[in-house]
């Protein structure tokens, strides 16, 4: 469906010194039609340019994305606009990703403004009524400003908006991280009902790893720009030393926060500061290796 | 017991009609006790600890007693109530971004408190600043003292507030939100924080509404619904069985319990026409909670408004 073959972006790549940042960094990223993949990290780990390299709203530095079997990078113009309305996104803050002068029902409508085609004869209001009775929200509330809705429906508001072109491929990016709990399980509800409806490919960000427990057929572990672990399962049974120390984090809450050990050496495994199991080995970066069901990027692994 | 709130009401006239944002709310806390206030956006949790700080709006009603070692906080001047406010009691502010002054080094911000109620040499701040950088890991605090608020992650920012909070050695910490929006290895560092200030006896009183996050450290948990306390009980009894069918709605929407949201008001359940007020959301709801229930005490301090537990 959607696929990442050794996606990596630096930031001022011809510059030298810290201002030189590989965000993210060789990335393999595959999620099949009604998949959803989550993907766990720490603030700054490369997550969210990862979901807007295959948003096509950033240039990859090197790699490619591929889209329904279509080679995607370097793509220009109409052809681009035409695979943008089957990838869509739900941020982090709806307050901030709505236009506060238009009323919810301009913004959710807007998609059809840009892709009139997209209607195919059916009319504006009616798809908006629809829409509107998907995501859960009155046409009374789709009238009014973003200052007037609560976070929880303004949340409603951006997935209805995501979907409106019944994208093929959407990415939500931390969309419950600002809401109360209750409010939470009634977004994510949506979300997998809406996923099913759609047969969509949902790439969910987050760092809520009992929300990535109740949703993700796959996980993803990112640190550092690279992607450590992948696979089933992986937050029960963490292989990668990452994977294990923030997993373990609920019943260690007692423990010092860990600080890096020594200096960054280059070409070493992105880890290799914090691990406690490093070697000599990890001087080297490893590769992506495939155990069992699982995809693993550390040395120590196999006599683990 | 450090504070005693009695009757509080903080109300907010809106043109026509009235907020209800603290609606008669009674609690004790105690010396030493970590007591978390969870609930929804909305519930009335934030105002409560602004109440506490005296630092609520012009424009509002209060009512009540805040009795703090036998002073009432609401009737003290202001005069007074800097005297309290940021040395005796003080706040970390919810959302960090927002919460700093962007043109102000974050060292100066730190230190603030200091300078206002304890120390006026600037050498002598400065290294206590420093040992409060290191304290809130914002390493080496020698390159970050100078640093403006922009240049810091979120979760460094909601560090820095921590430390700004503490900085004038106050008995009670009253913490909004501290981990939200913030990612898992800075919630493990506040966590942290959290347990070290409460080990050193710091009354600690933190709104929230992440329950795994509260799970791990705090004494009791006190449930606020539309302005008003519907539950008290210890950490571990509440956990272990919640009482409110609020209580309860909110533990069931945890993803580990499988995401069952709490039902949305069929009426307009903002009305305040007497009764319970969570009764139209209810799945327990009798005709008997058209009037609304007291705050029922039971056994061992547990307490919680509704006719179930009569």
């Amino acid at each position: 469906m959607i696929e990442g073959r050794g996606l990596t972006k630096i930031f001022s790549p011809n510059s030298t010194g810290k201002n030189r940042i590989t965000a993210v960094d060789n990335v393999n990223i595959r999620i099949e039609a009604g998949e959803t993949l989550t993907l766990v990290g720490e603030s700054g780990c490369g997550k969210s340019t990862l979901s807007r390299l295959l948003l096509l709203l950033i240039p990859p530095t090197r790699g490619e994305i591929f889209f329904e079997g279509q080679d995607l990078t370097g793509l220009k113009g109409k052809e681009l606009r035409s695979i943008r309305k089957k990838i869509q996104i739900v941020p982090q803050q709806p307050e901030s990703s709505l236009d506060p002068r238009w009323t919810i029902a301009y913004s959710i409508c807007e998609p059809f403004h840009i892709h009139p085609d997209s209607l195919r004869g059916r009319q504006i209001d009616e798809e908006l009524k629809r829409l509107l009775g998907l995501v859960g929200l009155e046409p009374e509330q789709a009238a009014r400003y973003p200052h007037q809705l609560s976070g929880g429906e303004l949340q409603r508001a951006v997935i209805a908006r995501a979907i409106a072109l019944e994208p093929a491929f959407l990415i939500c990016d931390e969309p419950t991280s600002m809401l109360d709990v209750s409010t939470q399980a009634s977004i994510i509800r949506l979300l997998k009902t809406l996923q099913q409806d759609l047969k969509c490919a949902l790439l969910f960000i987050t760092h809520d790893q009992g929300l990535a427990h109740a949703i993700g057929d796959r996980t993803a572990i990112m640190f550092a720009g690279q992607i450590v672990e992948e696979g089933r399962g992986v937050l029960d049974r963490p292989y990668h030393p990452f994977t294990h120390r923030i997993t373990s984090i609920s019943d260690s809450g007692s423990l010092q926060p860990s600080e890096p050990q020594g200096k960054k050496i280059p070409g070493s495994c992105v880890y290799y500061q914090f691990c406690p199991k490093k070697t000599e080995k990890c001087l080297h970066s490893p590769e992506m290796l495939e155990y069992d069901d699982r995809w693993v990027r550390c040395h120590n692994f196999s006599s683990a | 017991m450090i504070l005693d709130i009695q009757q509080l009401y903080v109300h907010f006239p809106v043109s026509s009609t009235v907020i209800r944002a603290v609606d008669g709310v009674d609690i004790n806390i105690e010396q030493s006790e970590t007591l978390a206030i969870i609930g929804e956006s909305g519930s009335g949790k934030s105002v409560l600890g602004l109440a506490l700080l005296g630092l609520l709006p012009a424009n509002c009603i209060v009512n009540g007693v805040i009795r703090y070692h036998g002073d009432n906080l609401l009737t003290l001047s202001e005069n007074e109530l800097e005297m309290i406010r940021g040395r005796k009691i003080a706040w970390v502010p919810q959302n960090p971004t927002g919460a700093m002054n962007p043109s102000m080094t974050v060292g100066n911000q730190i230190g603030e408190p200091i300078s206002l109620h304890i120390e006026k040499d600037k050498t002598k701040i400065r290294k206590k600043v420093l040992e409060l950088l290191q304290f809130v890991r914002i390493i080496p605090p020698e390159e970050r003292i100078d640093s403006y608020p922009y240049s810091f992650s979120g979760g460094m920012l909601q560090r820095s507030l921590v430390a700004m909070g503490i900085s004038g050695h106050p008995e009670v910490l009253v913490a909004d939100e501290p981990t939200k929006g913030i990612d898992i290895m800075n919630k493990q560092a506040i966590t942290y924080l959290l347990r070290v200030l409460r080990e050193e006896g710091i009354t600690l009183i933190i709104i929230t509404h992440d329950l795994p996050f509260v799970q791990n450290f705090a004494d009791r948990i006190a449930v606020m619904y539309s302005g008003r306390i519907v539950e008290i009980r210890g950490r571990q009894e509440f956990f272990d069985g919640p009482l409110h069918p609020y209580s309860r709605g909110l533990l069931r929407s945890l993803p580990e319990n499988g995401l069952h949201p709490i039902p949305s008001g069929t009426e307009d359940s903002e009305e305040n026409d007497g009764g319970c007020r969570f009764r139209f959301r209810c799945t327990s709801a009798i005709e008997r909670c058209r009037v609304e229930p007291p705050l029922i005490h039971l056994l061992e301090g547990s307490a919680v408004r509704c006719w179930l537990y009569e």
